[in-house]
């Protein structure tokens, strides 16, 4: 899938009240200020309060009023911007972020956010920087720099605010619909059933034919997962997707705000 | 944190305790895991003999136990104790053998004691090693074990106690086959476990001053009475029907 294709379920989220009227304000903080006026000069667009001065004066963009800015506009808008800066994004995300193209999707507003997050989850370009400005969420100082670690955060931040269906997960067996659920109760008893499930199904398809799929570090209960990975780790060696499911718990922690060493204590 | 007698509240639901207890076979103590089963209250899970694998209620009727809670991290603890729970509820039945390197890696899917290639079985000590290693807690570093004198005599006894309780004889061969000066003692475990996790897997030199510790308070907690120690041995050497006082309960799976 493309960027931009089927957003159509996603709508503008929650930012847009009804009657289209914008009332996102830039963050607080200096550095989203500064970023949000360079990105305002750049796109030109109204997503100010109404009243604010210096829009009309950018001839890059053509104005368009709130109320007439479609979502299929927008899905435009920002598919070719980000097809224009998505190269550089991937190996210089600094200089990416400096670029008219990126400031302009900044420019889009709180509208482009759900693009952003499916963007973010299917090709795991780090819009980092535009969700934050845009949103003026702030994702925990503790992922410090781990690119894996705020991408979950914000997938997870985006399902919260109903941007981002949840994974399917009703076909899958037992202990992975436990493993992807992050609101599951983690007491004895609840990892107690995952474990039993998980060996029930590495006895029946035997460790050769058990695989531990990739998961997403957003859908994890981090505990579950390493519950798993626990009870079955003498068969690491032949379970396929288990190292790769560790690494996915050791994020799924950090999103979550456990201690990876804690929680996955002797799973090396 | 010494040992405690084993007792109703010596560990939490979500806590693996390491339990010594006294046995008739020598001097070295008797070994079991801590752990609460789902709406049982703490009990504790040995291997007492061959083929005997016992849940029993803690504290334990008639027996002195002492217990102290293994110090691995709270998250880590609690997928142990659901991971013992899965191999409790099984119960499997596991014979009594003394190959010390041999015995790894016991346990199948679903809690089922597979015997490794070359196993004669476990020890209570290996029991509750191979249990732990299991669930990704790998105490101690068996490669490093010695051989001694004392081993090889306790590894006689073994054989001889198996011959007088009248199991398999083809099993009592294969174990006499692997006598040897190695074991892994109890209060060796204990010490292990004691040492924490920055030493584990631990050697057995770094290990043989808290097994003295350990074995030091155990018998604070549980001087020596002048009767069985475990019980389950003496009665097996004494040929009569063992019949234990504490509740010995075999566990079934918890209801999702």
């Amino acid at each position: 899938m493309s960027i931009g294709d089927d957003f159509s379920a996603f709508g503008t989220g929650d930012y847009l009240p009804a009657d289209g009227a914008q009332i996102w304000q830039p963050g607080p903080a200096k550095g989203a200020m500064l970023l949000w006026r360079k990105a305002e000069k750049v796109s030109g667009r109204l997503s100010a309060p109404k009243g604010r001065k210096g829009y009309t004066k950018n001839k890059r963009v053509e104005l368009v009023e709130p109320q007439q800015r479609t979502q299929p506009s927008i899905t435009r808008q920002f598919r070719s911007l980000a097809d224009s800066v998505a190269a550089l994004l991937s190996t210089d995300s600094e200089r990416a972020e400096s670029t008219d193209d990126y400031l302009t999707i900044i420019g889009l507003g709180p509208a482009v956010v759900p693009l952003l997050l499916r963007d973010l989850q299917q090709n795991g370009r780090p819009w980092f920087l535009a969700l934050r400005s845009i949103t003026r969420h702030k994702i925990g100082s503790s992922l410090a720099d781990n690119v894996a670690a705020h991408r979950a955060a914000w997938i997870t931040w985006g399902r919260e605010r109903g941007h981002l269906d949840h994974a399917p997960v009703k076909s899958s067996p037992r202990w992975l619909r436990d493993v992807m659920n992050p609101r599951a109760s983690s007491t004895v008893d609840a990892l107690t059933f995952t474990v039993e499930a998980a060996l029930a199904h590495l006895s029946s398809k035997g460790a050769s034919r058990m695989t531990i799929p990739m998961l997403d570090p957003a859908d994890v209960h981090c505990e579950h997962l390493a519950a798993v990975l626990r009870a079955t780790s003498s068969w690491k060696e032949e379970i396929r997707g288990w190292r790769a499911g560790r690494d996915a718990a050791m994020v799924a922690c950090l999103v979550a705000g456990e201690d990876p060493d804690d929680v996955l204590f002797g799973l090396a | 944190m010494p040992l405690g007698p084993l007792s109703s509240n010596s560990f939490q639901p979500d806590q693996v305790a390491i339990a010594v207890g006294e046995s008739a076979l020598g001097p070295d103590g008797h070994l079991a895991l801590g752990f609460h089963p789902a709406k049982a209250g703490p009990h504790i899970l040995h291997l007492a003999w061959h083929e005997d694998l016992r849940v029993e209620s803690a504290p334990v009727a008639d027996f002195c136990w002492a217990a102290e809670i293994l110090p691995i991290p709270a998250k880590a603890s609690k997928q142990v104790v659901a991971y013992i729970r899965a191999i409790a509820t099984k119960h499997p039945s596991i014979g009594y053998g003394i190959n010390l390197l041999a015995g790894r890696g016991s346990f199948g899917p679903t809690g089922k004691y597979k015997a490794p290639k070359g196993s004669d079985g476990l020890t209570c000590s290996t029991f509750v090693t191979d249990i732990l290693r299991g669930g990704g807690v790998d105490l101690v570093q068996l490669g490093t074990w010695i051989d001694t004198p004392e081993n090889r005599i306790w590894c006689e006894r073994i054989c001889n106690f198996l011959t007088q309780t009248k199991k398999d004889p083809q099993h009592i061969a294969n174990v006499r086959a692997n006598i040897s000066g190695l074991r892994l003692r109890p209060y060796e475990v204990a010490g292990a476990a004691r040492l924490g996790r920055s030493s584990w897997p631990a050697a057995f030199d770094a290990v043989q001053a808290p097994a003295a510790a350990v074995r030091d308070e155990f018998f604070l907690v549980c001087p020596i009475r002048g009767q069985s120690a475990d019980r389950e041995h003496h009665e097996h050497v004494s040929g009569e029907e063992a019949k234990p006082k504490g509740e010995t309960v075999k566990l079934k799976p918890p209801k999702a």
